[in-house]
């Protein structure tokens, strides 16, 4: 009695809820999945890492008339430059941080790729089986979500960019037809994204091989998304050539040069690469897993070839780069889930077909399921994200002319030593062996970079091809001091505020050239943070370090009860009148801050800590100087005697 | 006998064999010319379990007295060149003990290649003797033909390539594996071997892959992959698995027959140890030259499964053999070390799978003549071509290395310092202790069983060191973890009290750090001086291997005073 019930129920609703239901639900799980987390960036709006808060500096230098190469310097080919001007744009509609520009635009192309990817399974859902792609689909949505320091990488664009390419070709050479003009857009999205690195054309290239081995349908070759896909890469070329004399030159005299020969300042050993830490063995973990389970399922669809075949052009990409980045193995790691996905959809799809006749509704359980799991791991990400937010110290944006908070934890402590030396507008320039921390430190802090040389990584890069190249010294040793020419003219010529030096190796090579005495004569040394020393502009040279924040106070409130001026306090303590005006400047600032009413805010109790901090960064800086000076002494001793 | 001679005949009488021993024969010859005229070259493993199991012949007992972390039935199987020693010397045949393990090694590679080669001949001789009426068994009979050479050849192309790794776990686990997959493809397409031998090949399977712990699933793995190739779940009810599953639970058996003592160790130090291993990579491997240079292997990895994607729909041994690279890559990945001798099942894969693909050129070339010529000759010429250039070229990277690993002149020499073996030679008599404290085995074996120095020290080698720090770092250094660590901590304060050995070699940052934190930098300093210093030189390639930073040992000599 009860199971005829049952059935007669289930009848019923079997009727009522067709099609329409389980797209419904599934939609609202691929909605959630990709846009939960824009809540993230929103309240991390100055998030970014050291690579992407660069090409985000280019687009900025870019829009300002600036040339690649010939104004300011990077490494890498000027694609990404170019492409960053995007976010940047978007940011400065928007009068958002560059950081959150980047994060929302890479957010949004990410949303317009998938969605690309779920209609072509959605139209094509009699080669995209729904069980077996929607585990698919959802890895597609989600493995961006996962993404923090490695949002925005050229890695991270190109898988995006290369999802829609690869399902509208696998439709090509299967026998579908997915419409011309779609071809054509997905061609020239991963057209543009595959010219960022020359390895990415390798990927597309045995992705397509992979369908070849599949299909043998050599007539897929012969359709015009393939001539569109070198649209993008033709442009490309002629842009590049039409580039500045002066630009191309520096390309291929100094950026390529130092990156040939001396790329393996960072270089991993294998062994290293492959399980490093846990952030680079799951991967390949995954990677090595996937591809014995692809072997085990061999023949259970058409898509395991090409699957299998991404990822091992994705390993062999990675293992020939010989470096451990994370953004490096994304696109392994990425490629590697989807195969795994894949694999889940196929065993899914083996228990759905024998369990479908013995529960009734099954894909509406399975679909229900689906948008369960989605709703609660993306409530609790939420959950998780405004929960850290609400917990962690911030910093207020207002300062650097936006609106909001920033949690601490997002700034190196040289983002707060810029912050606290110099002013909006005033220019920065970090010279270390790496990007981090000068960018993204400088950028988060809104302040312009004070030479054409965005980060010094080109003089390790040297010292590394020094030593393995011995025999091209002469060139190497010509390319550090035009270098370091171009940097000295640059610090003489925009009178950077702050200028920070990397103690080791950065400090020895600009001592070797002379480069304090030749062009930093009018900066004094303020400072060490992030092991860097802080040099401020003084005009002359001033121990700044000896004067503690007391002193400063004392001169301070001088000023400012109108005892003395400026100018005769600073005769009186022997200061550039300079250094004593912002520092009133400062003091006024903070008194008005502080008596603003904001009473529910921490501001005066993060102050109060900023001040303590500084008052302990001055006598640690003061000790250090006077462990110098009895070096000093003690060398000098040691000379006579 | 005559029967069993007619068998043999009926066989091997074909030209399968003919060309198996033309090709199979010089390559075992010259690679068994070069083992047996070279001296020192022990893999250093081998060494160090031979000199385990001298240690145990002299009334010690292992994870007790000394510390290793091999299995226990890696010590019993260690004690055949032992036996086999003793007997030859009371025929008054006296052989080192070096050239007796070396002996049975190649020994055990030739039987390995030449039983792979009977299965397949088997197997054929089944699929004549059933008919070739269908096309399912014409196909299978060419797939037999074609399979044959590439697998019997591959234990003997694969000693080559791990000429410095000869009878290390993985080695002597490849020698097992190559018959096993051969004879469970064969069952799985219904020609059984006859039931003793089933089960004596399972054994010998189950008994090796179980000289270290994970690697049994090697089989379960190789199981799973033939089950999903052929669709055929009741194959695996068969004699050969029975074999091994006996053998594995017969050694799991014997090590509750080991001393209590022993017992214990085992249960709660050295199978926890060996699982911390796998989950803690040495944080000293970071740049270039931390850990032996494999990306080559990398490489071939990846060709080796494209190879089975394109060829794997036909060719069904193309999967297990491309399977087999990708358990021994996730091997690999599991040892967290990096060394050589970690990669020889992988390797074994890799190299099995292009022979079945260079075997497999045959057809695309004998379409090219428009099948004029056969495409079985055409696939063994072109192996025939790749062997001779593989062994060709191997031959002369072995000569290099070998003398490399007798004499080093790496890249870099640290100013001041001797290579270890001079230092060893010089500052030590002959059957004397002699402690290196290092973390991983390969500077102290085969050195001190080549120069006759017995083992000064608890520690074979100090890896526990490192791990129990880590431990320690994390808090977690409790329970038996801390009896482990008080033992260790015992043991080196007695050798070092007592002056065991006549010179102590310690290196690296762990090791430093471990004798501070313990206070054994004061024991040590009690009877011993430090003077001079070693360096295990090397570019970081077989068969000097090593992990992390290029350190020296610094070197305590006994002091008179202690004496």
């Amino acid at each position: 009695m009860s199971s005829k019930v049952l059935d007669s129920f289930w009848n019923k609703l079997s009727s009522r809820l067709n099609e329409r239901v389980i797209l419904t639900l599934l939609l609202l799980s691929f909605i959630l999945i990709v846009t939960y987390k824009l809540v993230f960036w929103a309240l991390h709006p100055l998030n970014v890492s050291a690579d992407q808060s660069v090409y985000l500096q280019c687009g900025e230098l870019i829009l300002q008339g600036k040339v690649p190469y010939r104004d300011f310097f990077d490494f890498n080919p000027p694609l990404i430059m170019y492409i960053n001007v995007i976010p940047v744009a978007l940011a400065h509609l928007m009068h958002w941080p560059d950081a959150l520009g980047l994060n929302v635009t890479v957010h949004l192309f990410h949303i317009i790729c998938v969605s690309i990817v779920g209609w072509l399974f959605y139209r094509f859902r009699q080669c995209f089986n729904p069980v077996i792609f929607v585990p698919v689909l959802l890895i597609c949505a989600y493995y961006t979500q996962l993404l923090i320091s490695d949002n925005g990488q050229r890695e991270h664009i190109f898988v995006i960019s290369f999802l829609p390419w690869f399902f509208y070709r696998g439709l090509r050479h299967f026998g579908y037809d997915p419409g011309r003009i779609l071809g054509i857009i997905c061609a020239l999205i991963a057209g543009t994204c595959m010219a960022l690195k020359p390895q990415f054309a390798f990927v597309v290239f045995v992705g397509e091989l992979g369908f070849l081995i599949q299909a043998k349908n050599f007539r897929a070759l012969i359709k015009p998304e393939l001539l569109a896909i070198l649209v993008p890469l033709i442009i490309y070329g002629i842009c590049f050539i039409a580039l500045p004399h002066e630009a191309i030159k520096i390309f291929f005299e100094q950026a390529l040069t130092a990156y040939t020969y001396g790329s393996s300042w960072g270089a991993r050993c294998s062994t290293f690469m492959m399980m490093g830490s846990y952030y680079l063995t799951e991967p390949i973990y995954q990677f090595v897993t996937a591809l014995f389970i692809a072997l085990v399922l061999r023949g259970k669809s058409l898509w395991l070839t090409p699957f299998t075949m991404i990822c091992l052009a994705a390993f062999l990409n990675y293992i020939s780069g010989g470096q451990a980045w994370t953004y490096r193995l994304l696109p392994l790691a990425f490629f590697s889930q989807m195969l795994l996905s894949l694999e889940a959809g196929i065993v899914l799809y083996w228990l759905y077909e024998r369990l479908k006749r013995r529960i009734q509704g099954l894909p509406y359980w399975l679909a229900a399921l689906v948008f369960c799991l989605t709703v609660y791991q993306c409530v609790i990400e939420i959950a998780f994200s405004i929960e850290t937010y609400q917990a962690s110290d911030k910093v207020d944006l207002q300062k650097l002319g936006y609106w909001g908070y920033n949690p601490r934890s997002d700034f190196d402590l040289t983002f707060f030593s810029i912050l606290q030396n110099s002013k909006q507008g005033d220019k920065v320039i970090h010279m270390g062996s790496g990007i981090r921390p000068g960018y993204p430190c400088q950028l988060q802090a809104n302040r312009p970079p004070g030479s054409r040389y965005l980060y010094t990584y080109l003089l390790t890069m040297l010292v590394a091809a020094r030593e393995k190249y011995p025999s091209h010294n002469a060139e190497f040793d010509r390319l550090e001091n035009e270098m370091l020419e171009n940097l000295g003219s640059d610090i003489l010529n925009n009178k950077p505020v702050l200028i920070f030096v990397q103690d080791a190796p950065i400090h020895q090579i600009l001592d070797k050239h002379k480069f304090f005495e030749k062009y930093m004569g009018a900066y004094s040394r303020l400072g060490y943070v992030d092991s860097c020393d802080i040099y401020k502009l003084t005009g002359t040279k001033v121990n700044l370090a000896a004067i503690t924040p007391e002193s400063r106070a004392n001169i301070v409130l001088a000023v400012l009860s109108r005892d003395k001026t400026v100018i005769e306090v600073s005769s009186e303590n022997h200061l550039p009148s300079q250094v004593v005006q912002e520092w009133v400047d400062r003091a006024q600032a903070a008194i008005k801050s502080a008596l603003t009413d904001r009473s529910a805010d921490q501001e005066a109790q993060m102050k109060q800590e900023i001040e303590e901090l500084n008052a302990r960064l001055w006598a640690q800086g003061k000790e250090i100087g006077e462990l110098n000076e009895q070096i000093a002494r003690d060398k000098a001793a040691r000379d006579k005697k | 006998m005559a029967g069993f001679f007619k068998e043999l005949k009926a066989l091997f009488a074909n030209k399968f064999t003919a060309i198996y021993l033309v090709l199979a024969l010089p390559i075992l010859f010259l690679f068994g010319h070069d083992v047996i005229s070279r001296r020192g070259d022990l893999a250093c493993l081998v060494a160090l379990r031979l000199t385990c199991v001298q240690l145990i012949n002299s009334e010690q007992i292992p994870y007790i007295d000394f510390f290793d972390w091999s299995q226990p039935v890696v010590y019993e199987l260690f004690q055949l060149p032992f036996a086999l020693q003793s007997l030859l010397a009371k025929l008054n045949l006296g052989t080192r003990l070096e050239a007796v393990t070396e002996a049975i090694l190649l020994l055990l590679t030739a039987l390995s290649s030449l039983v792979t080669f009977t299965i397949f001949m088997y197997g054929r001789k089944r699929l004549q003797k059933a008919g070739l009426q269908e096309t399912d068994s014409k196909d299978l009979l060419a797939q037999v033909e074609q399979a044959a050479l590439p697998f019997a050849l591959t234990p003997l192309l694969l000693s080559y390539f791990a000429r410095f790794q000869f009878g290390e776990s993985q080695y002597l686990m490849v020698l097992a594996l190559v018959p096993w997959i051969a004879m469970r493809w064969l069952a799985y397409q219904s020609i059984s071997l006859p039931t003793v031998w089933a089960l004596i090949t399972g054994a010998i399977c189950g008994l090796t892959l179980s000289l270290e712990v994970p690697y049994a699933i090697t089989l379960v793995a190789i199981e799973v992959l033939l089950v999903s190739v052929f669709r055929r779940l009741k194959a695996v009810f068969s004699y050969e698995c029975l074999g091994a599953l006996l053998a594995t639970l017969v050694i799991w058996m014997r090590i509750n027959q080991s001393p209590d003592a022993m017992q214990s160790a085992y249960w709660h130090w050295i199978l926890p140890l060996r699982w911390l291993q796998f989950q803690d990579l040495d944080e000293m491997i970071q740049g270039p030259g931390a850990a032996p240079e494999l990306a080559y292997i990398f490489y071939l990895f990846v060709l080796a499964v494209f190879v089975s994607v394109v060829l794997g729909q036909k060719f069904k041994t193309v999967t297990l053999s491309s399977g087999l690279a990708i358990i021994g890559m996730g091997f690999f990945l599991l040892e967290k070390q990096g060394y050589t001798r970690d990669i020889i099942i992988a390797a074994a894969g890799i190299l099995l799978t292009l022979s079945l693909a260079i075997t497999a050129c045959g057809q695309a070339a004998s379409r090219f003549f428009d099948g004029k010529v056969s495409a079985l000759i055409l696939g063994q010429c072109f192996l025939a071509i790749s062997t001779t250039v593989f062994c060709g070229y191997y031959l002369r990277q072995i000569e290099l290395d070998y003398a490399e690993g007798i004499n080093p002149h790496p890249r870099q020499v640290p100013l001041g310092t001797t290579d270890i073996n001079l230092f060893v030679q010089e500052n030590s008599k002959w059957g004397e202790p002699v402690s290196i404290i290092c973390d991983y085995p390969d500077p102290a074996y085969p050195l001190l069983f080549n120069l006759e120095r017995t083992p000064g020290s608890y520690l074979l080698f100090a890896r526990p060191l490192r791990l129990l720090m880590r431990l320690q770092d994390r808090g977690l250094n409790t329970g038996h973890w801390k009896e482990f660590d008080e033992h260790i901590v015992n043991t080196l304060k007695a050798e070092f009290t007592s002056g065991r050995s006549d010179l102590v070699l310690l290196h690296g940052a762990y090791v430093k750090d471990y004798m501070h934190s313990r206070g054994l930098d004061k024991d040590l300093a009690e009877r011993y001086t430090e003077g001079g210093a070693a360096t295990f030189l090397s570019d970081n390639r077989q068969p000097r291997e090593f992990l992390g930073y290029y350190f020296s040992f610094a070197a305590w000599h006994k002091s008179q005073k202690g004496k």
